[in-house]
């Protein structure tokens, strides 16, 4: 039997998935590869997908069609301290995103995060560049209609800005080779 | 120390009350003639900005805006005052703030933990029902009626996960908490229905066992089933079961005050206005008549 911090603390990685050292502890392990623990950590995933889902639409809605969207939202549950509140939940997951190696994808989440902090008045300059259409792409999210291709040589050089009239600007640019 | 019976008054029969979530003014002038109390949940009608939370103040002005006002009732979500390295502090400074503004009839919160050192579960699970657990809560009970001058009430919740190694059985443990305290008890009718599903828990026994005095609230709710787990997600109308329980629960509670009838903010547009107007009637005529 171990104190009552061993045991919560043994819980918490049982339920994100981590590393932990259970010896000494039979009731901790008999949770291991229960349907138990495999539920409470469900229910934690469905609620941290829901309102990444609804906060981020359309970051979530690419993810899915890239079919990475539960892997990502279980990885960041997984490897991150994730807030209750979806105000800080919502930002610190796009932030993660918008490093990711899909460059879409990270244009997506750059993008979405942008609009997020313009909205709380926290925004700094954001440029953003797409190797195709923005609006196009925007669109096809919201619409479920097909992605615009990649378009060689060309780039879209976004701004979003709280100085800017609208917020956003948006340079087509053809890139010499 | 305020105890329950200085500031409860026992009433013939229960009053009515459901949730308020910051759900929008059309729900809620829906709603307000149908129910006695509003029970408002502090970390769903808060906003967090830069790490601190806040009330929502357009929430806030919604809530005052009731007329003829209705009580209300504070039930928490976020203490964790069962994490083994303190308390929520964040989730009190929101209930001060629900205080600053109103006077709840009582605040209330979950027999539970949700973070463990700092980091969210992501979940709430039970705690177990040991010496130490029990010498922790009672002493953060204590600071509780210290801090406000409305009487605290704990609920019970499900148990997603086998019991640990514990030194009460479940009935033993409430009452040992609300005897030490004097805190007041929330049963919860669709919680022992979960147990009873998941576990196999002997919600007759419990209740035979459990000091039904204290209890001044009763919740009842509607969930859903999930890979043969009955749920705590309050998604729908309540089951002719969970009423069939409250029942029992309302007639063998001298000192039950109010029935709420919970629902998640998440389960509005499945359940509509139209519904949830429809579940507070058949509640009242069920339980309360």
């Amino acid at each position: 039997m171990r104190t009552l911090e061993q045991q919560q603390r043994g819980v918490l990685a049982l339920i994100k998935e981590r590393p932990a050292n259970l010896d000494g502890d039979p009731w901790l392990k008999s949770l291991v590869s229960s349907r138990e623990i495999g539920m409470a950590r469900e229910i934690a995933l469905w609620w941290r997908r829901f309102q990444i889902e609804s906060q981020c639409r359309y970051t979530s809605r690419l993810m899915k069609r890239l079919g990475c969207f539960e892997f990502e939202v279980a990885n960041y549950f997984q490897s991150n301290p994730t807030s209750p509140y979806i105000e800080q939940l919502a930002p610190a997951f796009l932030k993660l995103m918008q490093d990711h190696t899909d460059s879409l994808l990270s244009c997506v989440a750059k993008f979405e995060l942008a609009c997020i902090e313009l909205r709380s008045g926290k925004l700094s300059d954001r440029h953003i560049v797409w190797d195709r259409d923005p609006n196009l792409t925007m669109s096809a999210l919201d619409e479920f209609t097909s992605l615009p291709v990649r378009e060689p040589r060309v780039q879209y050089l976004m701004e979003i800005s709280d100085a800017i009239p609208g917020y956003i600007a948006c340079v087509r640019e053809e890139r010499l080779e | 120390m305020v105890s329950v019976d200085s500031r409860i008054e026992p009433r013939s029969w229960p009053a009515l009350a459901t949730t308020y979530e910051g759900t929008g003014r059309e729900l809620l002038e829906r709603i307000a003639p149908l129910v006695d109390f509003l029970e408002v949940p502090p970390d769903s009608i808060a906003r967090s900005n830069g790490g601190r939370a806040n009330l929502r103040p357009e929430i806030l002005g919604e809530l005052a805006s009731v007329t003829p006002p209705l009580k209300l009732i504070a039930h928490g979500v976020g203490l964790s005052i069962g994490s083994f390295d303190g308390w929520n502090e964040q989730y009190l400074q929101l209930l001060d703030q629900l205080f600053n503004r109103f006077t709840p009839q009582w605040h209330s919160e979950h027999l539970a933990y949700t973070t463990v050192a700092g980091e969210s579960l992501g979940t709430m699970l039970a705690l177990p029902r040991t010496e130490e657990m029990l010498d922790l809560i009672c002493e953060r009970i204590y600071r509780l009626q210290k801090r406000y001058s409305v009487p605290f009430l704990i609920e019970h919740v499900i148990h997603l996960l086998p019991d640990a190694p514990a030194d009460y059985i479940p009935a033993e443990f409430l009452n040992a908490i609300t005897s030490r305290t004097g805190c007041g008890l929330i049963l919860d009718a669709y919680n022992l229905e979960c147990d009873r599903h998941n576990l196999g828990f002997d919600v007759g026994a419990f209740l035979n066992e459990l000091n039904l005095e204290p209890v001044r609230e009763l919740h009842v709710a509607g969930g859903t089933q999930h890979k043969g787990f009955q749920l705590d997600i309050h998604s729908q109308p309540t089951a002719g079961s969970t009423l069939a329980l409250a029942r029992d629960i309302v007639a063998r509670s001298p000192n039950l005050g109010v029935v709420t009838y919970e629902f998640l903010k998440e389960a509005i547009p499945a359940l509509g206005h139209d519904g949830i107007c429809a579940e507070l009637a058949r509640v009242r005529e069920a339980i309360l008549q």
